[in-house]
């Protein structure tokens, strides 16, 4: 299938990845990042892509989730979340400029999200998170897309919904406006996006999806192991996607955020193009084998999943 | 147990009930809701690829039914916002026992051999527990009158409430929606937005209502539910943006506005929706 490859070799991850992620048993760290205390008493770096671009942390969600939320995810207290509720007029404006975010990054591709499934599907249901800024410190070929305005613009973002367990959550589209210009920053930034929305929620399990070819899925690697629950979905746009689930306890978010990448080790590289071969995993799982995601084979966005059998 | 006797008995009798759900999502809804068990081969995992052909046929339902308004849901958003976070429910008919033209409609395969659903209800779970958002009701009644399926819409919506066990509901929908007639079967629908620019229509409203069996059957039009119905202070025309902005206003302010009745059809497309005011919170807010 020709025209398969080529369309799913240029597509972003539209894919959940939900966390629960406490903060409970991280680890302090190595030099150049300040430690900060969470309100669980677990110090949590905050991270490098945001510290050099002076970045703040946002959430779009209803009022009432304050309460779920960890009381100083990363680091950042609660009241240093710039909060955004979609059923207030004042919105409106950041609104407009999440939605220019998801046009840059997931429009070239097919992807971008009707404003109606950000509203129904994520805001009031659950939340988007991410980082911000002035345009003015983002990179150049960041600003060269954006005006000029002084205003605060989303430059990542993340979205979480909830699953029907309790303390479970869909994690998704994750992506940022360095994905303007290739590079590692963005999986970096990735890293640290998702990184704060599984802080933030603390969820028990998170899952996610991702079409193999994502550009984030060394950003997802990061989190690995991760079980496979589907290597082949007919049901998506894209059937080459992955659908994964882990558990992302506070020292998974800390290794995430902090140490490198292993680009090699176990497991079979995932051809994103080999659609025999993911429908063939696919029907080993449903003959009940566990698949888990064991790494990728390199911290950028070019990067492939490496898997092997048993589980995560 | 309640069960559900819709005053269209024929819904029951013909057609059949179906989830969309991955396997332990289905362990915690109801699957027998109302004494209406959902037989085990219409339990789709949206994550065997078998399931496919009838995911398919979902998505053709959605574009027959929003698919007019502008609204036809993405693939993607089917998978990544519905079926792995929430769930579906429906009701469909064996493809032997549907009209040709039914199955035209619906475009459904010469080769298929399956239940074809013609209703489904969307619903995703919130952060705060046992609330539920309602995120699309679809029934392929007014296009196949024929199949005399008056009344499936609000069946569906209750049937599905009712399995994914929520005790309270949040929606979306606009003003001139002929879907607020259902919705407000349920009862008064409270007004948590009037005006909401964060959609692609700002002329949509927010709704919140709790559930109850009593509504529930009174949403599946069985005579046996009863709503409230408080009085009107006002009527709101789907036309009148600047009302609607004016009760967002207000209700950021603190007011609020319930929908307490049915919608009066006033011109193509245009309603007037009964509006009365709620007594301020006194007490916290939380639910």
């Amino acid at each position: 299938m020709p025209g398969l490859a080529r369309e799913i070799s240029v597509v972003p991850s539209r894919a959940p990845c939900r966390s629960a992620a406490n903060a409970r048993g991280a680890r302090a760290e190595r030099s150049g990042c300040a430690i900060l205390p969470t309100g669980l008493g677990v110090p949590f770096r905050r991270v490098s892509i945001v510290e050099s671009l002076s970045l703040e942390p946002w959430v779009v969600a209803t009022p009432r989730l304050v309460h779920r939320l960890a009381a100083r995810p990363l680091g950042f207290r609660r009241d240093e979340l710039r909060w955004f509720d979609p059923m207030r007029l004042s919105s409106t404006a950041f609104l407009d400029r999440l939605e220019r975010l998801d046009e840059l990054t997931f429009g070239p591709h097919g992807l971008r999200m009707p404003r109606w499934a950000f509203y129904d599907c994520v805001e009031l249901p659950g939340a988007l998170f991410g980082y911000a800024g002035s345009t003015r410190r983002f990179p150049e070929h960041v600003r060269g897309a954006l005006p000029d305005d002084g205003e605060l613009w989303p430059l990542s973002m993340c979205m979480a919904t909830p699953m029907v367990r309790p303390d479970e959550w869909l994690v998704f589209s994750i992506s940022s406006l360095l994905e303007l210009e290739p590079g590692t920053d963005s999986v970096r930034l990735g890293v640290e996006t998702l990184a704060l929305t599984l802080a933030a929620l603390g969820p028990k399990r998170a899952f996610g999806t991702m079409q193999w070819s994502s550009p984030s899925l060394a950003a997802h690697a990061h989190f690995a192991p991760l079980a496979v629950r589907a290597t082949w979905v007919p049901a998506h746009t894209h059937a080459g996607t992955c659908v994964f689930a882990f558990e992302p306890d506070a020292g998974r978010i800390e290794h995430a955020l902090h140490a490198p990448l292993s680009t090699a080790g176990e497991g079979v590289v995932v051809d994103p193009e080999d659609q025999l071969a993911l429908t063939a995993m696919q029907g080993r799982i449903e003959a009940g084998e566990k698949l888990s995601l064991v790494g990728a084979t390199e911290a950028t966005r070019e990067a492939k999943a490496r898997v092997r059998w048993g589980r995560a | 147990m309640t069960r559900l006797a819709p005053k269209n008995a024929t819904l029951l009798a013909r057609l059949r009930p179906f989830v969309v759900a991955i396997a332990e999502h289905r362990e915690a809804f109801d699957c027998a809701a109302f004494g209406l068990p959902i037989a085990v081969a219409n339990r789709i995992d949206p994550l065997c690829a078998a399931s496919a052909p009838f995911l398919e046929l979902l998505r053709r339902l959605d574009a027959a039914t929003f698919g007019p308004e502008g609204m036809p849901m993405p693939r993607w958003v089917f998978f990544d916002g519905a079926e792995l976070p929430g769930g579906i429910v429906g009701f469909g008919a064996p493809v032997s026992e549907l009209a040709p033209s039914t199955l035209t409609l619906l475009r459904v395969e010469p080769d298929f051999d399956g239940l074809v659903p013609l209703s489904m209800f969307i619903a995703i779970p919130t952060h705060e527990p046992s609330i539920w958002m309602a995120h699309n009701l679809a029934s392929m009644a007014p296009q196949v009158p024929h199949e005399g399926l008056d009344g499936l819409g609000g069946l569906t919506k209750a049937y599905g409430l009712a399995v994914y066990r929520a005790r309270r509901q949040i929606g979306a929908t606009q003003w001139n929606s002929s879907a607020l007639s259902i919705h407000v079967r349920l009862g008064p629908l409270e007004l948590l937005s009037a005006w909401t620019p964060a959609h692609s229509e700002p002329w949509t409203l927010t709704y919140g209502v709790d559930l109850s069996d009593a509504r529930l059957l009174n949403l599946a039009r069985d005579p046996a539910g009863v709503v409230d119905t408080p009085e009107v202070d006002l009527w709101v025309d789907s036309q009148d943006h600047a009302l609607q902005r004016d009760l967002q206003g207000r209700i950021e302010r603190g007011e609020r506005f319930q929908i307490v009745g049915k919608p009066e059809l006033v011109g193509h497309e245009r309603l007037r929706v009964p509006v009365g005011r709620l007594p301020p919170l006194t007490a916290s807010p939380a639910r």
